[in-house]
């Protein structure tokens, strides 16, 4: 689902700098760019996703509202424990709100919040707490890739009544040392394999979970509070997977795939190359609009 | 004005929209209404509260039972059938490749990596290759298709990949019948000896695409091109 940015100011430079360039060519045609307003638009380059850490709050329906002043649902009836996928935006000031699942969207929202969402980044937007006393957190996620053969951890204390809690991988690193609700660790890069997770609480019982990481992998361990019974839950959330799982590493550098038959003769292989065509294409455009509108200067010249 | 030359004028605007986003620095984020009074009256049965650890499953989820403590935690993943990048749990191997755009329509071989290190093409020239230790397309991560761009007589399946725009559609067929529709998002050229290896393998939170072909010169002694041209995409 796609939703345009709150202010448009961003998303509409480029089309200002077409119109620009346009002018500065002085083709009439190229007008046609410069008014399109669709084609102004920018490409998705963040991504949000919604969590649910409020144990006595219901499952929720969030709203964003984009730049139109629209509102439109994009994540329904999300419940405890839940963690979205991320959702594709583009960068601005977006506004969330959230109403108990199934409510008209004409209800009056339990919770407004407003964002401002910076180019190419990860984030997830977190509710913690009691329902009485919600606390909301907009979360960075670090989703670059671990180093070879290893996998990149951290963990979100959620649960609410365990007290400051550890918790710590076996033969492995402390992931959190007395964290409070709410407190969210930095990933922090682990072995691929096996490990056995355990988080222990000042005032909840020890729970041990075991958990695979997988090499690529960026995962979000979550603690929160278990059904009840005084025991701690852990939960993993998958954030990013690359493509290294089962070798460990990336293959290296890059892939033959040619056999140069049409190498060097002004094919689209040919030294420039086809991504560069690109490139070459756009200066080419540039260079016959420029050229177009030094044409069409001389014979004005010529004409007066 | 055509698609690429429009697409190419706003590439080169759009570094100067990022970097006046980037200048806002550290997001800020406020919560400006909590209205207790908007929330349902009487008491909320928090075993209504839905699956615990599960992935957002959409409506009629709730049924899902949460992991038990001492489960697997592996247990706990769930993808998730809503309108963003949901990603599959174990997508059946990809079949075919469609790109209507430039007119590819292949069959998929399985690639692997050779003994030194570096990823196998395909044996044909007219199919394209889906590299099978990775994740296959619709899978959480990005899943790599590579195909020749010529053969030593003449074109191959990938010799137009470098006219795909942002927008274009990719789909891929599975073994099972079932498909996985892309749209490309961006083109990059590389030289082999700077492969941006990260940006192709590294980790995406939702399923990705890649496609990989060689462009740029021809090294005619090793008989390889020296780059490789890489089309990224995003579920559609």
């Amino acid at each position: 689902m796609m939703i345009e940015p709150r202010t448009d100011r961003r998303a509409r430079r480029p089309g200002r700098l077409a119109a620009a360039v346009a002018a500065v060519a002085g083709v009439a045609g190229a007008l046609a760019l410069a008014g399109d307003p669709a084609s102004a638009k920018a490409a998705p380059d963040v991504q949000l996703r919604v969590a649910h850490f409020s144990p006595d709050t219901p499952p929720m329906d969030v709203y964003a509202t984009g730049f139109d002043g629209k509102e439109q649902l994009v994540l329904p009836k999300l419940g405890y424990g839940q963690v979205s996928e991320y959702m594709p935006l583009t960068a601005g000031v977006y506004a969330f709100s959230m109403r108990p699942a199934g409510s008209p969207a004409t209800d009056e929202a339990v919770l407004r919040i407003s964002a401002d969402l910076a180019a190419r980044t990860s984030y997830t937007f977190a509710a913690f707490g009691r329902r009485a006393e919600l606390n909301t957190d907009l979360l960075t996620d670090d989703l670059s890739a671990p180093p070879a053969g290893q996998g990149r951890v951290r963990l979100i204390q959620a649960a609410i009544d365990a007290g400051p809690v550890d918790v710590s991988a076996s033969g492995g690193p402390p992931l959190a040392r007395g964290a409070d609700l709410g407190e969210v660790g930095s990933y922090m890069a682990v072995p691929a394999g096996d490990w056995t997770i355990t988080a222990d609480g000042e005032s909840a019982d020890p729970v041990a979970e075991n958990l695979t990481v997988e090499a690529g992998t960026v995962s979000s361990l979550v603690v929160l509070d278990g059904d009840g019974t005084g025991r701690l839950q852990i939960i993993r959330v998958t954030d990013a997977a690359g493509a290294t799982a089962a070798l460990g590493a990336a293959p290296a550098g890059g892939v033959d795939t040619g056999g140069g038959a049409l190498a060097g003769d002004g094919t689209p292989a040919d030294a420039a190359g086809a991504g560069g065509a690109l490139l070459a294409t756009s200066a080419g455009l540039l260079a016959v609009l420029l050229a177009v509108g030094t044409t069409g200067r001389l014979r004005r010249r010529r004409a007066a | 004005m055509t698609r690429r030359g429009r697409r190419a004028v706003y590439r080169r605007a759009l570094p100067l929209g990022i970097a006046f986003v980037a200048a806002l620095a550290a997001p800020a984020f406020v919560a400006y209404a909590v209205d207790a009074g908007g929330w349902p009256p009487g008491p909320v049965d928090t075993r209504t509260a839905g699956p615990v650890a599960t992935r957002v499953a959409g409506p009629g989820a709730a049924g899902v039972p949460g992991p038990r403590a001492g489960s697997s935690i592996r247990a706990a993943e769930r993808p998730l059938p809503l309108g963003v990048s949901a990603a599959e749990a174990q997508p059946a191997p990809p079949a075919t490749l469609t790109i209507p755009s430039i007119g590819v329509e292949t069959q998929l071989e399985h690639l692997a990596v050779r003994a030194d290190g570096t990823l196998a093409a395909p044996v044909d020239f007219a199919r394209a290759g889906w590299f099978a230790d990775g994740p296959a397309p619709g899978e959480r991560g990005p899943a790599v298709i590579v195909g020749h761009v010529d053969s030593r007589d003449g074109p191959a399946v990938f010799y137009r990949l470098a006219e795909l725009v942002p927008g274009d559609p990719i789909e891929v067929t599975r073994s099972d019948g079932t498909g996985a529709r892309f749209t490309v998002t961006d083109t990059v050229q590389a030289a082999k000896d700077a492969f941006p290896t990260q940006a192709v393998y590294g980790p995406t939170a939702g399923p990705t695409l890649r496609l990989i072909t060689c462009t740029g010169q021809f090294d005619r002694a090793a008989r390889h091109y020296l780059s490789n041209l890489v089309v990224f995409a995003a579920p559609a």
